[in-house]
């Protein structure tokens, strides 16, 4: 059966990945200030917990063992942002949530700065121009505490010229109201940055695509997106519509 | 025997009379383990006035965490410096997960009679 790339499981990507026209004007915004303190408009940086402190997310869109099948377009995104997949980065920590992001406890003293917490050293060490942020499943119990640390986060990203992308999560660790999801979708809306919304494919899937501790995403080692698998799996369309987030991203800055 | 209680009276006096009631390294240690423990009120008592912008962030670190616990705990003062040098480290557990948080050296500043805890020392 044949895959239209303008869809996945169903649902339109437009509506995965949101990046309306007042959203791309103002990336663009962001990008010009973030060329002028010099940032790497090509790197990204990876903000989140254990759902993406794995070598299944995205890192095999370095190292060549995928095949993009129908997405082929995407391939684009791959080369432009090239060597930010399989770099982890010490943005990264089990357990992570947004209280964490700005306390210096929660930085590798191997690599940050005394005071140095682990956002303000990932920025340090990588300079990127786009920040992926995957937080909330921590986050249970308080909304109006990771509503208010969230957008603490999402301030601090575009003051300093980096582009936020913000994903909404498939498990629901802090209840079945999905507020924290939809406290993302807000934050998204309210700053004009780009959302991928992951919730809304994790719906087509088995299990929603968790396994068994319904936190962490199924794998899809293949990578190989001619394979009907592919289209079952957290990870295997967690790393497809990721892709196509930094494609969307793509699009506007180099233009 | 007089002079021996002198000699007591004229210690307790010198303790009682020194400038803080807790000593640098306890300050730092009875923080942390607040900090552990998630205890607003100790926080709050062993914060530096600079750092009270961050209260809550310092309370709630350690939310929606099953276990936590500090290891191998000992901290010391660098000679006269407001700097506690620690060892061990803080352990917690989220699911499955153990994360470890490693203990740094720590500022210290004296206010109002009291030893308290300022973040991270280079």
């Amino acid at each position: 059966m044949a895959i239209d790339p303008a869809v996945v499981n169903g649902i339109p990507v437009s509506d995965i990945v949101v990046v309306t026209d007042e959203v791309a004007a103002n990336m663009r915004t962001i990008y010009a200030r973030g060329q002028g303190l010099g940032r790497n408009g090509q790197a990204f940086s990876k903000l989140g917990d254990s759902l993406i402190a794995t070598p299944s997310f995205m890192t095999h869109f370095d190292t060549g063992r995928y095949d993009l099948g129908a997405y082929a377009h995407l391939q684009p995104a791959i080369d432009y942002f090239g060597g930010s997949y399989e770099r982890y980065g010490v943005a990264l920590r089990p357990g992570l949530h947004a209280w964490g992001v700005f306390d210096p406890l929660w930085a590798n003293k191997d690599w940050c700065l005394a005071n140095e917490d682990l956002l303000n050293c990932e920025i340090r060490l990588n300079n990127p121009g786009v920040l992926l942020i995957l937080l909330g499943t921590n986050d249970a119990g308080n909304p109006p505490g990771f509503d208010y640390n969230m957008r603490k986060v999402v301030e601090f990203t575009i003051e300093n010229g980096i582009i936020p992308v913000i994903v909404t999560k498939a498990d629901r660790f802090e209840g079945p109201e999905n507020i924290n999801n939809e406290i993302l979708r807000q934050i998204a809306a309210d700053f004009r940055v780009p959302l991928w919304d992951f919730d809304l494919v994790a719906g087509t899937l088995p299990g929603r695509g968790l396994t068994d501790d319904q936190v962490h995403l199924t794998v899809f080692p293949e990578n190989d997106y001619t394979l009907p698998e592919a289209y079952q799996t957290g990870l295997g369309l967690h790393n497809l519509t990721g892709l196509m987030a930094l494609e969307a991203v793509r699009q506007v800055i180099s233009r | 025997m007089k002079r021996l209680l002198l000699l007591l009276i004229g210690l307790l006096f010198i303790t009682a009379c020194s400038g803080s009631g807790n000593d640098p390294a306890t300050a730092v240690k009875d923080y942390l383990s607040a900090k552990v423990a998630g205890d607003t009120d100790q926080i709050r008592a062993l914060l530096c006035s600079e750092m009270e912008s961050v209260l809550e962030r310092e309370t709630r670190t350690f939310d929606s965490v099953t276990g936590v616990e500090i290891e191998d705990m000992s901290c010391s003062q660098e000679g006269d410096s407001p700097v506690v040098r620690c060892e061990g480290q803080i352990v917690a557990l989220y699911g499955a997960e153990e994360t470890h948080f490693p203990l740094v050296s720590y500022r210290v500043i004296e206010e109002d009679g009291q030893w308290k805890w300022c973040g991270e020392a280079p």
